[in-house]
């Protein structure tokens, strides 16, 4: 073998070495890139499962269970758990999720109980953790992850967790939201290529924003859907309570009457209403229940059909009040009441035969500047008591002819309040009646409203404004050859 | 004077009757915690309550619901609810809803023996 030749075997076994190398290298380079690629289709993957639950269903519940399970298997580690601040619960964090088994690390009592694995999950689980408390508590607090190497030689791992469950890292990483810290992600003990580096605290923290987005997207729907709820309650109390009232004023011969009802802010209970009781008789009823919102609604919707039934022919308004209060007593919870004047009217006669359950009594004004007559016969309100003390309800007769006016209103007139919190008052409202009772009746709820709005001067109506005023209309006119003749007047 | 506020007496004794006093308004805002005070007073097994209003200065529909339902409970037990010195103010609500035909209402100690059938 000559020289040559030696160096050409040299030089071809060093360039055989040299593509071994190389091929080993790039098959290793290869390995790592298809396990990039996976690990990469595995984070695609996980984020768009993410999306998913959060632009479907909105899952918190899911989404973490996704995120904590993701991490885990990503970052190798033998357990992982997310504590989230309770809504509820100011400074309280409690644990979201848990996967594998978590040691407790909050608590820093030696508890014999730890020794049993199971009640350590149950711990876990159902504990609070007080922000700025332990390791978790002081994430939650500063808003600033920890990774712990080492968790023997640190001193902010609590001794007795160890002893429970051995913790060799931790990795805790806060869920943040714009300024708002919104939980602790937590990992424990890295299985392989431990401890935990960098690298997962990135990928970790990455997550987190994710679902941070998620948690803060749930939370505000929630409000929302809270606040939406409340809102639509309230549109369908008022709704249903301007169903209970008269859409018109009924138009008789002999009498004018006007009705007027604003229901306050908060929706409330009040309702008026005309019943026919039979060809010459007309039914006329103001009510306030104490309840407010949809149930108020409910009880008075109830009432007013129960009056409207026992009202057809029945002339006694005590009869058809006591008839209307078995059955309130039966149907409303302990406490609820209802007060009523209800009143027939005889549009002959202008006899005016009323009862009053518990209402604001009734006034009288024959004119303007006349004395006011009130009427106030004995009677408890609706709802209440048994047929035997409710007994005690009075009936009186007014003629409506004689006094001219009656004007009733329920207690949102005396009781509207200005800036000092001074009540309008039943004298107010007498001087606002004396001065106008000679107009017709929709002119006087418009001046009795008017004063109320002056007096009150912008400040919100706490309670329903309800009023009722009838007016015995002039009816006598001498015709040429002297005979009375009865007029009917346009309303 | 405050807003609202309780001032509950260690019950008399002899006729065990238990003295609250009620202070400021009686409403809405204030009507829950009043029930629960009352109710966990109650809790403790006493049957006779005397509410001295002398110092409420007003009461709403739900304050009067509220004392409805701790009537209705004292009197389940043979009990008794005893308002003390309302205010004419106040009086005066209590006969417009004919409350003084279910409430047993006092103006001077010397009747509470009478009103609690002692």
């Amino acid at each position: 073998m000559n020289f040559t030749t030696i160096i050409l075997l040299l030089l071809a076994a060093l360039l055989g070495f040299l593509l071994r190398r190389q091929s080993k290298r790039v098959l290793s380079l290869r390995y790592e890139l298809a396990n990039r690629i996976r690990e990469k289709s595995a984070v695609f993957d996980f984020l768009n499962r993410l999306g998913e639950l959060v632009t479907t269903r909105l899952d918190q519940q899911g989404t973490l269970q996704l995120v904590v399970q993701f991490l885990q298997d990503a970052t190798k580690a033998d357990a992982a758990a997310i504590f989230l601040r309770q809504p509820d619960e100011p400074d309280v964090l409690r644990a979201a999720v848990v996967q594998g088994l978590f040691p407790p690390l909050h608590k820093t009592t030696t508890d014999r109980l730890l020794a049993k694995r199971k009640f350590v999950a149950e711990k876990v689980r159902k504990d609070s953790i007080r922000v700025g408390e332990g390791i978790v508590g002081r994430v939650a607090d500063t808003g600033k992850g920890m990774l712990i190497t080492d968790a023997a030689r640190d001193e902010r791992v609590p001794r007795e967790a160890s002893e429970v469950i051995p913790i060799r890292d931790l990795l805790l990483a806060p869920i943040l939201v714009r300024d708002e810290i919104l939980g602790v992600i937590a990992l424990v003990n890295k299985r392989e290529d431990g401890p935990f580096g960098d690298n997962d605290m990135s990928l970790v923290t990455a997550i987190a924003d994710q679902a941070a987005v998620t948690i803060d997207l749930v939370r505000l729907y929630a409000e929302l859907s809270h606040k939406q709820r409340m809102e639509q309650e309230l549109r369908v109390a008022k709704e249903f309570q301007e169903m209970l009232l008269p859409r018109k004023q009924p138009k008789l011969e002999s009498v004018d009457i006007a009705g007027f009802n604003r229901p306050a802010l908060e929706v409330g209970g009040d309702y008026f209403d005309y019943i026919e009781v039979d060809d010459d008789h007309v039914g006329i009823a103001i009510a306030d229940v104490s309840g407010k919102g949809t149930p108020g609604a409910m009880v008075m919707a109830s009432v007013r059909a129960t009056l409207r039934a026992e009202a057809r022919g029945e002339l006694s308004p005590k009869q058809v009040l006591t008839r209307v209060n078995a059955q309130a007593v039966r149907d409303t919870k302990t406490g609820v009441f209802i007060t009523m004047t209800y009143g027939v009217l005889n549009i002959r006669t202008g006899a005016f035969r009323f009862a009053r359950a518990g209402h604001d009594p009734l006034i009288c004004c024959r004119g303007e500047n006349e004395p006011l007559s009130l009427h106030e016969p004995n009677g408890i309100a609706l709802g209440l008591v048994e047929g035997d003390i409710f007994g005690i309800i009075e009936e009186e007769e007014i003629s409506l002819r004689t006094e001219k006016t009656i004007i009733l209103y329920t207690d949102g007139v005396v009781e509207a309040m200005d800036e000092q919190k001074k009540e309008y008052g039943q004298p107010r409202l007498h001087e606002v009646v004396k001065t106008f009772a000679s107009e017709p009746p929709p002119r006087i709820v418009e001046e009795i409203v008017r004063d109320i709005e002056t007096f009150t001067e912008g400040r919100d109506q706490h309670d329903d404004i309800t009023i009722v005023v009838l007016q015995w209309k002039n009816q006598t006119e001498q015709t040429t050859d002297g005979l009375e003749r009865r007029v009917a007047t346009t309303a | 004077m405050k807003n609202y506020d309780l001032v509950i007496h260690p019950a008399d004794g002899s006729s065990a009757i238990s003295r609250v006093d009620v202070v400021g308004t009686l409403d809405s805002h204030t009507v829950a915690g009043f029930e629960q005070s009352l109710h966990s007073l109650l809790d403790t097994g006493v049957t006779r309550l005397l509410l001295n209003i002398e110092q409420l200065t007003y009461i709403s529909s739900a304050g009067i619901s509220a004392l409805m339902g701790l009537t209705h409970r004292l009197r389940q037990n043979n009990g008794e609810l005893v308002l003390l010195k309302p205010s004419d103010k106040v009086h005066r609500v209590f006969r417009t809803l004919g409350f003084t035909n279910i409430f047993k209402i006092v103006d001077n100690e010397t009747e509470l023996n009478a009103a609690f059938n002692i």
